[in-house]
């Protein structure tokens, strides 16, 4: 086990650009809006926040856990699938489920290191250090497990990586307009923006936000990230095809 | 275990009786039956979608018989896999490995998954791979690449291996490189069962060989046996048309 993790981990090493991208990707527009005076100053399309105590933090979480757990784990268990990987494994005396739970771990260790750096980067551009530190961890690992177990349940099925990444994109790119990456949620109709609570990168991103600012958190959203861990987990484990 | 269900002790390293196998409406594998020996090497011939990659499948523990028995070193591969992964060496396909991953890394991963595998380095020797050890598997050439899945299937020093087309696409040095590897390790004491559509390949290597027609055993004997007066390849025409 340990020298499929130490193996993997070279290859997603070697694989730089998911990297940067899932992890300097959410720091640069950490830096990008938050070098601008405005970002710690109370917003009013914000409903009165500061965008740097706030919004920018959690926003850059959750893309960071979101491109890992949809986009880096889908598409590199998909490249295994397609080239036969899998299959080779499965004649071996260890079991390709082993392969999958190094790369869940890895990517898992990688957006646990994008927490330091993104709230590092934030404080040193002037954000208040959050409320709740140790709620933003729990919350983070709520949040991990339930996209994570998206990322599996994406992992289980795709057939090769072109058709992975359109899978990927298709859950991703709207749940990013849930969480309020392209409108605040603030600007959304009531209706809208309560339907993104329910979705598991809106239900993180604004669960963050609450711990960020010390708000209590909604047990509907921390509902919904538990719920969605184990749906997507369980059927994950029904339908992996390990050939 | 190396018992039969009537009891009786079955007498080669791997028995196939009866084996039946479909997909949906598909028959893949009829009605076939083979005894194959300790450290002979086993051709199994045919054209495609004879059947033979199905037999060896099932033989493997990858896929699970409809009908019929099949026991590998006392083994039933469908409800025994883990002793059979131990066992046997199982080569797929040419492609398996990621890109980005070194020969070295690669047998030396595999190498971890079994109790008392060989050492990578005095394999990579041995498969003529020492001056691209350090290379990166995206970057090999087809045949480097064959090579190293054959090295994957015995880096776990298994009693049978089990190549399915083993020199597809290499070009004609590098088939004679892979069929002297072969050679040597038979001299090992190493069973080989070998799937193939090349019948020079056959009439070196093999000590017997099986024609798989339409999921049934259409002929068994040694190359020679099988092409009697004419050529192997003539013979085998002649076998596998309708």
């Amino acid at each position: 086990m340990n020298a499929l993790i130490k193996t993997e981990a070279k290859l997603v090493v070697r694989e730089p650009i998911g990297l940067a991208f899932s992890l300097l990707l959410p720091l640069a527009i950490v830096l990008a809006f938050g070098l601008a005076g405005s970002a710690t100053q109370p917003d009013e399309n914000l409903g009165g926040e500061v965008p740097l105590d706030t919004l920018l933090p959690s926003l850059a979480l959750a893309l960071s856990f979101g491109m890992l757990a949809i986009f880096m784990l889908p598409g590199f268990m998909a490249d295994y699938r397609a080239r036969g990987i899998l299959r080779r494994l499965a004649t071996t005396p260890v079991h390709p489920a082993r392969l999958l739970g190094a790369q869940v771990l890895i990517q898992a260790v990688i957006a646990l290191i994008s927490i330091p750096l993104v709230l590092g980067l934030a404080t040193a551009l002037g954000m208040n250090f959050p409320q709740q530190p140790f709620t933003v961890l729990l919350v983070a690992i709520l949040g991990g497990t339930a996209l994570f177990a998206v990322g599996t349940l994406l992992s289980a099925v795709v057939p090769d990586p072109k058709i992975g990444w359109a899978y990927s994109a298709t859950f991703f790119f709207p749940s990013l307009f849930f969480a309020g990456v392209w409108l605040p949620k603030e600007q959304m109709p009531d209706w809208l923006s309560r339907i993104g609570d329910f979705t598991p990168l809106g239900a993180f991103r604004e669960s963050l936000e609450n711990a960020f600012v010390g708000s209590p958190q909604d047990p509907l959203m921390l509902l919904t990230l538990a719920l969605t861990a184990l749906l997507a987990g369980t059927l994950a484990a029904r339908v992996f095809r390990w050939e | 275990m190396a018992s039969g269900p009537a009891g009786r002790r079955l007498g080669g390293v791997i028995e196939i009786e009866h084996l039946h196998k479909r997909y949906g409406d598909v028959v893949a594998v009829d009605d076939v039956s083979l005894t194959i020996h300790e450290n002979e090497v086993f051709g199994i011939i045919g054209t495609n979608g004879a059947g033979k990659t199905t037999t060896v499948e099932c033989l493997t523990g990858v896929r699970t018989p409809d009908r019929g028995r099949i026991e590998v070193l006392g083994h039933d591969p469908a409800t025994e896999r883990d002793q059979i992964r131990r066992l046997v060496g199982v080569q797929l396909q040419a492609s398996a490995l990621p890109d980005r991953l070194t020969v070295h890394e690669a047998l030396e991963l595999y190498a971890s998954f079994y109790d008392d595998p060989r050492d990578p380095d005095e394999l990579i020797d041995l498969l003529g791979l020492t001056h691209r050890r350090d290379a990166r598997y995206g970057k090999l050439s087809g045949g480097e690449k064959q090579r190293v899945s054959v090295g994957l299937a015995l880096i776990g020093r298994p009693r049978i291996a089990v190549l399915d087309e083993l020199t597809t696409g290499l070009d004609p040095h590098a088939r004679r490189e892979v069929w002297s590897l072969i050679e040597r390790l038979k001299r090992d004491g190493l069973t080989v069962v070998l799937v193939t559509h090349f019948m020079d390949e056959v009439e070196r290597l093999c000590d017997r060989v099986a024609v798989l027609h339409e999921g049934r055993v259409r002929a068994l004997g040694t190359p020679a046996e099988l092409a009697g007066h004419d050529r192997l390849e003539d013979a085998f025409l002649e076998l596998t048309t309708v």
